[in-house]
């Protein structure tokens, strides 16, 4: 027997054995269970179980490995988080080159006198940051890539013989 | 040891772990006990091996998506686990049923008994829908718990929280009505 979709949901249905549940939404269940066998017989299981006394020690042991499943799971999402917001930190020493820049920049309009050598500072953190960004390193990456696969293809090039003389292996020259 | 179920499910909802520990020893088998029997009232054929991945999931379940804040009524959380383990051990079986014919392993799958008292309820359990329809909805749950599941005039009055005295005259005059209905149609 499935569990027909328009039956209803968990915490309606268990609701019904709360004995401080209002008239109305008792009835409104009531309408449901009279018809419907399955949540019937389900809200009778659950009220057997509401009565009975369980021994938890048959069960200890899948205790264990629930408890095992749920807390690994737990810690390692924690791990995780945690490694997220290491990864977050290690982001930020980026930055410090963009506002030391700005820093200086700002500094540049104040002391009018040493405006052309604040300007300078800040123009060499400018490119420093932009050099040491994530987009940057990976332009510099891709040049490197380049120039490698360059190198590679000239080593590979057959040697010149155009100023070789003398015949080859098929015989003389004419 | 937390006494207090209200102030266990508090600490389970901070995610304390021990809490977390002293509830699964508390609520597992009761969540064991109501998927083994739904199972077993569904007729299906399982294994020890069956409940024990029904509970597991269940508890999961309710750890990974933080369900108990769900839970209105912290005290009464008996039947809202029940509940829930009965109708993911039926998810659980149809799932594996369906899997099991997408193996085209037909012959593994025994999920409906059908013995002679199995039939002879379910037709008793036809005949008592069909002389009930005109009854209230109120009424036809008394009806089928005191003649289908067997349940006492106490017990029926304490599951739908009514006094006993009203669950024994609907009894009382709603079977004589059926014996009337019964006998004009024979």
């Amino acid at each position: 027997m499935d569990i027909d979709i328009k039956c209803l949901d968990e915490k309606t249905l268990s609701s019904y054995l709360d004995e401080r549940l209002s008239e109305a939404e008792r009835k409104k269940i009531e309408g449901h269970i009279a018809d419907c066998n399955t949540c019937l017989d389900m809200l009778l299981v659950a009220y057997e179980a509401q009565k009975k006394r369980f021994s938890t020690r048959p069960l200890r042991g899948l205790a264990r490995t629930i408890l095992g499943t749920t807390i690994f799971f737990e810690r390692k999402n924690r791990v995780n988080q945690a490694g997220l917001v290491e990864k977050n930190k290690k982001k930020r020493p980026e930055l410090k080159w963009l506002f030391t820049g700005l820093f200086f920049f700002a500094l540049s309009f104040i002391f009018r006198d040493y405006f052309l050598q604040f300007l300078a500072v800040s123009v060499i953190l400018g490119f420093k940051w932009a050099m040491e960004g994530e987009a940057a390193k990976r332009v510099i990456m891709i040049f490197k890539g380049i120039q490698e696969k360059e190198k590679k293809f000239e080593r590979k090039l057959p040697p010149d013989v155009s100023n070789i003389t003398g015949g080859d292996r098929y015989g003389e020259p004419e | 040891m937390f006494d207090d179920t209200h102030d266990l499910i508090g600490r389970c909802i901070k995610r304390e772990e021990r809490a977390w520990s002293e509830f699964i020893d508390k609520f597992s088998a009761l969540v064991y006990y109501s998927a083994r029997e739904r199972l077993k009232r569904n007729g299906f054929s399982f294994g020890e091996q069956d409940i024990q991945d029904i509970v597991q999931n269940v508890f999961i379940d309710i750890w990974e998506k933080s369900r108990l804040a769900e839970v209105r009524e912290r005290d009464k959380i008996k039947a809202w686990l029940s509940i829930i383990g009965q109708t993911r051990a039926l998810n659980f079986m149809r799932k594996k049923r369906e899997r099991l014919l997408g193996e085209e392993e037909l012959f593994k799958v025994e999920n409906i008994v059908s013995d002679k008292g199995e039939e002879y309820r379910i037709e008793l359990v036809e005949e008592l829908e069909k002389a009930v329809e005109d009854f209230s909805p109120r009424e036809k749950i008394i009806l089928k718990l005191n003649m289908i599941h067997g349940k006492t005039h106490k017990e029926i009055a304490d599951f739908m929280n009514m006094p006993i005295n009203t669950v024994s005259t609907i009894i009382a005059r709603r079977k004589e009505l059926l014996r009337k209905l019964l006998s004009a149609q024979s």
